[in-house]
């Protein structure tokens, strides 16, 4: 399976910050919600490991401007970390209606595109609350696992999906009151990176 | 002994073809207010038959129930005020999918769905919310303030067996509160946890006529069956006695009640029911925090929460043709667990949504108080419930947890991880039925279990 070097060394920093996580809680007894090691209060209660999540949401961003729905969307690569300007929500055409009917007035939407290079399963990471629809075509994606955590500030929500490579998905967020938020798509499963 | 009796009890009356099953295994659970079970949201579809206004209301509700509640300032002005104190954002992050709600599952995760209740014991006896923290815990805040503190939940692994020799285990969990931002608790208040419950069918439940309620009530057990049934009568502000009906141990009336009481306390949302929010008078920093407006929710947003909840329609039953719920439903009336958990009620005229109207439902609830026993009291009387009282929940919609929820957690704080575990937690009045089900042999309690799950 082919990385970029980014993506490669990332997987070395998180093992190494989740290695230092796991060996000061040892060494001076703190709880694992307590601020440590990078990890803010919240972030280290997230079951799955989401070093590699607080790596790209928490260091330099790419910016990008989200599509209304009239032009085009801004492609978002596999292991990057982006801070995307999305666009209020009465101004968008959404291709499909976003899943969850929710208040649109103040609120703020977008669409991005994805395509992974190899299929598997992958998270939406996303710093601010947003709702996270996944579709490909006219087909919407059911989401195979999702989490998210007030208190932890590079990391409020991810959502993971099963992905094709080579298939365009459009990344449609509705619903959040914040117009810039981070984003990123992370391999689920680290292993598959080797 | 008791499981040979017990089995050769069944044998003897066919317990497929016994009387009083039918109603078991009617498919249309909510009458005309059943769904067709097509929508991509099993526990989404609404009663058929709404106008086109109480459509466009209700789809408002939903939006509202949807959708978080955001701090104030914010350009998003029909949904700020959010806390600063608070347990959600919004209805829905409870109401998984408009279904239960689930317990913290990781160490450090702070309770969503999971509410702690609070109440203090006065020294005339009489109870009242803690005078610091209020009527509900709230662990999150808002950006620039600290939440209450922390709730920590220990659980103890606690052992038996059944007849047959198969051992069981059950967590008994263990409620702390710590990092306390406002100083200690008052040494007498009491802890209830509460997890968040299904929506579904609430409009029904709400049309069931309190005469029907209370004649299902025995609360001297004069039929001397062991199980009694009270009901909790609430008082109002205005001093009206309203029957309770709705919650954990029947403490609130109805659904305007139900819902005005989570946005108060669980979301810090005033609205003019309850215009004076969660902020207690010890809580400086959160009576000056930045609010909404001076109603954080106008009438109509809360009257379309309401109708939302009232048009959710009960999913309908699955695999009724399948042997093992039939002899279940078979099981769960010998075994009495339909003395509490009543099968059949019927609902009164209902003027404005005909589908709620003079349906023959299957709730699976008396809506009344029942002892629970020690195991899973939680010492704290809520109105006329005692500390070891809780309302028989409804059971329709059962099955479709596993579907739309991330692991199941059944009781009042979501201990039981499976359906079995929530039987064994049964003690008090529920104490012989739980006996009866520890009694089968392993392919009745997977039937019972299928019936169940059938639901």
């Amino acid at each position: 399976m082919q990385y970029s070097k980014r993506s490669r060394t990332l997987l070395l920093l998180v093992a190494t910050s989740a290695f230092a996580l796991h060996a000061s809680t040892s060494a001076f007894g703190q709880s694992p919600h307590e601020h440590e090691g990078g990890r803010e209060q919240g972030c280290g209660s997230y079951e799955r490991d989401v070093g590699m999540d607080l790596e790209l949401l928490g260091g330099d961003r790419a910016d990008v401007t989200a599509g209304d729905g009239a032009g085009a969307s801004p492609d978002i690569r596999v292991g990057e970390g982006y801070t995307v300007r999305l666009v209020p929500q009465e101004e968008m055409e959404f291709p499909t209606e976003p899943t969850r009917h929710m208040l649109a007035e103040g609120a703020f939407g977008g669409l991005m595109s994805i395509e992974v290079p190899v299929a598997g399963s992958y998270r939406i990471s996303l710093t601010k609350a947003s709702w996270v629809d996944l579709a490909a075509g006219d087909e919407m994606l059911e989401s195979t696992d999702f989490s998210g955590r007030h208190g932890c500030e590079h990391l409020r929500k991810w959502v993971s999906y099963e992905l094709e490579a080579g298939r365009l998905y459009t990344l449609m967020l509705s619903g959040g009151t914040e117009q810039v938020l981070g984003a990123a798509v992370v391999p689920a499963d680290h292993q598959e990176m080797e | 002994m008791v499981a040979g009796l017990f089995a050769g009890m069944l044998a003897a009356t066919g317990v497929a073809a016994s009387n009083g099953v039918a109603p078991l295994l009617a498919p249309d659970s909510g009458g005309a207010a059943t769904a067709s079970g097509d929508a991509r949201e099993v526990l989404a579809e609404y009663l058929a038959g709404l106008s086109e206004a109480q459509y466009r209301t209700a789809r408002r509700g939903e939006a509202f129930f949807n959708t978080s509640f955001v701090p104030s300032p914010s350009r998003a002005q029909v949904r700020d005020g959010l806390g600063p104190l608070f347990n959600s954002g919004a209805c829905r992050s409870c109401h998984n999918s408009l279904g239960r709600g689930s317990p913290p599952t990781d160490p450090g995760q702070q309770p969503v769905a999971l509410v702690l209740q609070l109440s203090t014991r006065s020294a005339d006896g009489s109870w009242g919310m803690d005078p610091i923290y209020g009527a509900n815990f709230n662990p999150f805040a808002v950006e620039g303030f600290e939440p209450e503190g922390r709730v920590v939940i220990e659980r103890t692994p606690l052992r038996g067996r059944y007849a047959d020799g198969t051992e069981w285990v059950v967590d008994q969990p263990a409620y702390r509160l710590e990092d306390l931002r406002y100083g200690a608790l008052h040494p007498a208040t009491a802890i209830s946890p509460r997890l968040a419950q299904p929506i579904i069918g609430m409009g029904l439940l709400q049309a069931v006529p309190e005469e029907t309620i209370l004649a299902l009530a025995d609360p001297d057990d004069r039929d001397g069956d062991g199980i009694s049934g009270r009901a909790n009568w609430l008082h109002g502000k205005d001093g009206e006695k309203r029957l309770g009906r709705f919650g954990w141990k029947s403490n609130q009336p109805d659904i305007l009640a139900q819902t005005v009481a989570a946005l108060s306390q669980e979301q810090g949302i005033t609205s003019s029911h309850d215009p004076a929010g969660n902020c207690t008078a010890a809580q400086r920093d959160c009576r000056a925090a930045p609010i909404g407006a001076e109603l954080e929710i106008e009438d109509a947003d809360v009257d379309a929460l309401v109708l939302f909840q009232r048009v959710l329609a009960v999913p309908p039953r699955r695999n009724l043709d399948r042997p093992a719920v039939a002899r279940g439903a078979a099981l769960f009336r010998q075994a009495d667990c339909a003395a509490c958990h009543v099968p059949t009620l019927e609902t009164a005229a209902v003027a404005d949504l005909p589908a709620l109207s003079e349906q023959r439902i299957h709730a699976y609830t008396d809506l009344l108080l029942h002892d629970m026993g020690p195991g899973l009291a939680d010492g704290r009387p809520d109105h006329q419930a005692t500390g070891s009282e809780w309302r028989t929940p409804p059971l329709w919609g059962l099955g479709r947890t596993p579907d739309i929820a991330r692991g199941e957690f059944y009781l009042h704080d979501g201990r039981a991880r499976t359906l079995e575990e929530a039987v064994l937690w049964h003690g008090g009045e529920a104490a012989a039925a739980r006996a009866r089900f520890i009694a089968l042999p392993p392919a009745d309690r997977a039937a019972l279990i299928a019936f169940l799950r059938s639901l």
